[in-house]
């Protein structure tokens, strides 16, 4: 078998907004289901919202933050937050979801640098 | 972290500067990346070529990008030829490129963000 592919995520999408996150978050799972090593999924532009605990979800609608802490607690996973993204759309940086962290562009070209592909899911 | 000289990168920025937040966004991960020593390049394509007029939010940092380094700033041609902008009005010198050039651009990348 092929050694696994170091992969890292770019999502940029509105959780609330685009199909484009919660499909990141289903790419996320198979890469690790596929025995994959998924290192980092990068929050940035409006993804950032994906961060914010109990962003007013409806009982029957799922959670996209308690979904990216399960997997990032499950998988070890390091999910950055932009900090200037989240300043700029209102997010209280120090009260994020379980599992999210901020930071800055840079652990994003680090990122981009370390692993085989970065992959961006954009709206 | 690996050294950062190996790996090609484009930021390919293909919206107009007034719609929403995201133009201005990636040109902070250009910046970044600049500060990175990754030598990023742009391609303005589709509504993205009109960042390169004069008239909106960022044009100073548009101005600006050569001084941050980066210098290698690209223009789909065509795109400017279908909007009627002559390149003669530019914030910066664009080199154009062609379909083809721009294919061969893209497929030289070993990173691509943006759309």
């Amino acid at each position: 078998m092929s050694p696994p592919l170091h992969i890292a995520l770019l999502v940029e999408a509105s959780p609330h907004s685009h199909r484009a996150a919660t499909t990141a978050l289903r790419f996320a799972r198979a890469a690790v289901a596929a025995g994959q090593r998924l290192s980092r999924v990068f929050f940035f532009g409006d993804g950032v919202l994906a961060a914010r605990p109990h962003a007013g979800e409806v009982a029957d609608e799922p959670d996209p933050a308690a979904q990216w802490s399960a997997l990032a607690a499950e998988s070890d996973i390091d999910l950055v937050v932009c900090v200037a993204a989240a300043q700029r759309r209102g997010i209280d940086t120090a009260a994020l979801a379980e599992g999210f962290r901020i930071g800055g562009l840079g652990q994003l070209i680090e990122a981009g640098i370390d692993a085989d592909r970065l992959v961006s899911f954009g709206d | 972290m690996s050294d950062s000289s190996d790996k090609s990168l484009l930021i390919l920025c293909r919206r107009a500067p007034g719609g929403s937040a995201q133009p201005r966004e990636l040109l902070d991960i250009a910046l970044t990346a600049a500060a990175f020593d990754c030598a990023p390049q742009l391609l303005f394509a589709d509504d993205g070529v009109c960042q390169l007029l004069p008239g909106h939010d960022f044009t100073g940092l548009i101005e600006a990008l050569p001084v941050y380094g980066i210098e290698r700033v690209f223009v789909d041609a065509q795109a400017l030829a279908r909007r009627g902008i002559d390149p003669a009005r530019l914030l910066l010198p664009a080199t154009p490129l062609d379909a083809a050039e721009i294919a061969d651009l893209l497929d030289a990348q070993q990173l691509l963000l943006g759309g």
